[in-house]
């Protein structure tokens, strides 16, 4: 029997959306993030012909430019989230999307983001979160987990990380939400609804670099040797990330080290 | 026996076994391994064994590369969205226009940062980032509260990385934008002006110079910034700077600059100083002011030109141009070509040329009794005023000296300093920085070159000027 | 008139920037030239406060007053940092209540109750104003319609009294 909701065909997106083929390592986290994006702005539909995707600079901001087939701005690093506000403010009249990694958009613009949450600056802001600097060889990001070893925490990284949706709700935004790229539905899902909300809205896109996060941190992957590494961080992001209602009901000890995911409001207060 | 769904695999963009997700999500084997390599040397996943396929869906939706297409059958895809147009396509040709200027046409008192608000107002700018610093924020203040009712945009950022960046999104959103600042601000926003000139960005930045470096002496005026305006941005490529010595050519170089930067697609520089930004002065406003408008032609190629000085179109965002801009280096649609020798050559002596190639259409100078001088001073912004009121006191007392004012600073305007200092006796260059334009007038004049400095935040005292004239003490 | 450089000077907070732009403002709806600038710390308030003006018929090369030919002050501080820059030819205005002259000045010095006369129309604040009024009315650079029509509508009936009073006095101490 057919499915009964059927989904575009991934060459049809290709064909709409894309401007040329991907541009990732085997198995990269932002080439399943792109593919959900796609489907959730075929579904909504988001207007590509009135959209500006901003990003800066790192993998997560490869995404949008040069693949989308749409006005892209692609910036300085650290900046897409100011760029992208000038664009808005200029140009009410048009969607603006900033993709881009969490090298970018935490580290060096971490000011921007908190500025732009506080303003409720009408933008959308998916924020690709691989755990470290991917493009320039897998250095550690505002966002490494504490121990994870990166090119420079040989040791394992002494600090701990952000917690960048608990960031972005401090700082005022009215719509922060989390999701695993290891469960694509979901995640389309949630970006759909990111894109639907009227004012700022932040998305951490919980994203694989199997690359350099996964080559470096093997040890503490599951699965087997045979299976891909790509495969492997999907499969330690199904077992450790937990929705946040479900977590609601979980023990104390059983909540504890998981990832939440969701979608928050800002009036709920912190997560 | 029901017909299978159909599962198949673009090979060309299948990145293979290091990836296999599709492999290790299917439920029902469908998939493994081809025994054959791509061109690109990959051996791509293939489905093998569509029979099997149950149409669930999970490998297409995970795919990264979005190379797997699943046709459950019975089951049409969804169709997508039509796109494409209608684009709004406004003036598409740009070019020279008359405007009435904004201002009723007369006689006003204004300081030199309302002046240069007024100027960029009448110029067409409607969108303006900034972020606070002495001795600007006056310019920022009358943004604030003009900008609305003209329908155009004011946003405080965050910072002045911020502020550039909001400044050159706003302008490829097809709005003329400016932002200001002084040398602290100067140095953060240097990046992203380096991003402006690569992508042919039009802007314009207000820098009054205050004494530095660093933090410096807030309110004192200085010179300090003409080489960090033309060399601060890493890569070294031409822009343009101007620099006005009254209040009224605050208004007139803020339209000039808007000008120049739309007709160049280049940041300009107003390199105005303290003493001028916060001078009130008489000033006349003219009853039209001419602009040039933005040349979008959407169909042309944005980033690159047939010629090797041209200035390429400048379509904006939401018009169908489908924009590519970056600042890494790029051809003429705007792809990426971060490898390529060829065209990182041709990008970079464009972005310079289109610039030096024009300079008859930039350089801008005021000649004072220079006729039968014998020694010249070459001056630029508030330090000019002080040097034409020596230049006139040592003719009354009967020097042949004469003063050439530079009102263009960027590119160096070389032929006009050439050609109206090679074989004087002297060329006296005082300014309120260590010698920086003296380097500049050292290097085109032809001439033996004198260099006064004052760097105490000061404005140079006409009077120190004339003693040097008269004794050669300074 | 060729040009007539005048500084004001004062503590922050006490108005001096306002007399001369008020002063430049006038004298450039009559049709001249005028450049005013104004010198303080980064403190705006508080502290010694410089601004002057210059008036002339013809375009102003040096925007800045080299040699004053009016100083008008509101406190001794001003008066003690300012006052040996005025050469014999020129004026000194101060203020009657605050400030104690130096005697061996060559510029003529003429107090003027500024402070009083505020205090008398019920505004101790306006006192730069009658001020100005004094120098405008001593140096006739400006005629006293032309003054009061540039004030700013904020405070203007208060502004225009204090205006006209000073500007009597000043009148009154113009030489034979």
């Amino acid at each position: 029997m057919a499915p009964a909701s059927a989904s575009p065909l991934a060459s049809d997106l290709r064909a709409a959306y894309l401007r040329q083929s991907t541009a990732f390592c085997p198995g990269c986290g932002h080439g399943i993030f792109m593919n959900a994006f796609l489907r959730a702005a075929a579904a909504l539909p988001l207007d590509f012909d009135r959209t500006v995707f901003v990003s800066g600079i790192g993998c997560g901001a490869w995404v949008p430019s040069p693949h989308f087939l749409a006005d892209t701005l692609h910036v300085t690093h650290g900046r897409a989230v100011a760029f992208a506000a000038g664009v808005q403010r200029a140009r009410p009249d048009l969607n603006v999307v900033v993709i881009s990694g969490d090298g970018d958009l935490a580290n060096i613009g971490g000011n921007h983001l908190i500025h732009a949450a506080r303003r409720q600056i009408p933008i959308k802001v998916f924020c690709l979160n691989n755990w470290l600097f991917g493009m320039t060889g897998g250095q550690v990001s505002a966002t490494t987990p504490r121990t994870a070893r990166t090119a420079t925490t040989p040791a394992g990284n002494p600090d701990p990380p952000f917690d960048l949706v608990r960031l972005v709700l401090g700082a005022g935004a009215p719509f922060a939400a989390r999701w695993p790229v290891s469960q694509p539905r979901q995640l389309a899902r949630g970006i759909l609804h990111a894109l639907q909300e009227p004012g700022f809205a932040f998305v951490e896109v919980l994203s694989i670099c199997p690359t350099h996060f996964g080559r470096a941190n093997e040890a503490l992957l599951p699965g087997e040797a045979a299976q891909s590494i790509p495969w492997r961080m999907l499969e330690w992001l199904r077992r450790n990330c937990v929705g946040r209602e479900r977590a609601a009901g979980l023990p104390p000890e059983e909540r504890a080290g998981k990832i939440l995911t969701g979608e928050w409001r800002g009036e709920e207060g912190w997560p | 026996m029901p017909k299978p769904h159909r599962v198949t695999i673009v090979e060309s963009l299948c990145k293979g076994q290091a990836c296999a997700l599709c492999a290790q999500v299917c439920p029902a084997s469908v998939f493994r391994p081809a025994d054959h390599p791509t061109p690109q040397g990959i051996m791509p996943m293939q489905a093998a064994y569509p029979e099997k396929c149950t149409a669930c869906h999970q490998c297409d939706q995970l795919c990264p590369d979005l190379a797997i297409d699943v046709i459950a059958e019975g089951a049409e895809p969804a169709p997508l969205p039509a796109r494409g147009g209608p684009f709004p396509r406004p003036n598409p040709m740009g070019g020279w226009v008359e405007r009435p200027a904004l201002l009723p046409a007369g006689s006003y008192f204004m300081s030199g940062n309302e002046a240069c608000a007024e100027g960029a107002l009448a110029a067409g700018c409607r969108f303006y980032a900034g972020y606070p610093i002495t001795p600007s924020s006056e310019i920022m203040v009358h943004m604030a509260h003009r900008l609305p009712a003209l329908g155009g945009t004011f946003t405080q950022m965050e910072d002045e990385l911020g502020s550039i960046a909001a400044v050159i999104g706003a302008s490829w959103g097809g709005v003329k934008a400016m932002t200001a600042t002084s040398g602290p601000g100067i140095s953060l926003m240097l990046e992203n002006i380096g991003y402006a000139i690569m992508t042919e960005t039009p802007c314009v930045i207000v820098d009054v110079q205050r004494a530095g470096p660093s933090t410096g002496q807030a309110s004192r005026p200085a010179q300090g910034d003409i080489m960090q305006a033309r060399w601060g941005a890493h890569g070294g490529v031409d822009l343009i700077a101007l620099a006005p010595w009254s209040v009224q050519e605050m208004y007139e170089l803020a339209i000039r600059a808007f000008n120049l930067s739309e007709r160049f697609r280049v940041p300009v520089f107003l390199l105005a100083d303290e003493i001028v930004s916060h001078l009130y002065e008489t000033i006349t406003i003219p009853p039209a002011v001419r602009t040039f408008e933005r040349v979008r032609l959407p169909q042309d190629m944005p980033f690159d030109t047939p010629e090797i000085d041209g200035v390429p179109p400048m379509p904006a965002f939401g018009e169908g141009a489908y924009l590519l801009v970056t600042g890494s280096t790029h051809d003429g649609r705007g792809y990426r070509r971060t490898t390529d020798a060829a065209v990182q050559d041709k990008l970079v002596r464009r972005l310079s040329a289109k610039i030096r190639h024009h300079q008859d259409e930039i350089d801008d100078w005021e000649a004072y009794m220079l006729e039968d001088a014998e020694r010249v001073l070459v001056a630029c912004g508030s330090t000019a005023r002080s040097a034409l009121w020596a230049v006139q006191a040592a003719r009354r007392q009967g020097q042949p000296i004469g003063l050439l004012r530079l009102r263009s600073l960027w590119p160096f305007p070389d032929t006009v300093v050439a050609a109206h200092c090679r074989g004087r006796g002297e060329i006296i260059v005082p300014e309120m920085n260590l010698g920086q334009l003296a380097g500049e007038v050292r290097r085109a004049a032809g001439a033996p070159v004198t260099s006064l400095t004052q760097v105490d935040g000061e404005p140079i005292d006409p009077r120190r000027i004339l003693a040097y004239l008269q004794e050669g003490r300074w | 008139m060729s040009e007539l450089g005048i500084v004001f000077a004062g503590q922050g907070g006490q108005g001096v920037r306002f007399l001369s732009t008020l002063l430049g403002r006038a004298c450039a709806a009559r049709g001249k030239q005028a450049a005013s600038s104004a010198s303080y710390g980064p403190e705006v308030r508080g502290t010694f406060t410089r601004a002057e003006v210059i008036i002339s018929d013809a375009p102003i090369v040096y925007p800045r007053v080299l040699v004053p030919d009016v100083l008008a002050v509101l406190s001794q501080e001003a008066y003690d940092r300012v006052h040996r820059d005025v050469p014999a030819a020129g004026v000194i205005l101060y203020d009657a209540e605050t400030v104690v002259p130096a005697e061996d000045v060559p510029a003529r010095q003429f107090p003027v109750p500024a402070f009083q006369i505020a205090k008398e129309l019920g505004a101790p604040g306006i006192a730069n104003v009658v001020l100005l009024g004094a120098v405008a009315g001593l140096t006739g650079v400006i005629d006293l319609a032309g003054l009061l029509e540039a004030l700013p509508e904020r405070g203007r009936d208060l502004n225009a009294a204090a205006l006209t009073r000073g500007y009597a006095i000043g009148e009154g101490l113009r030489m034979p």
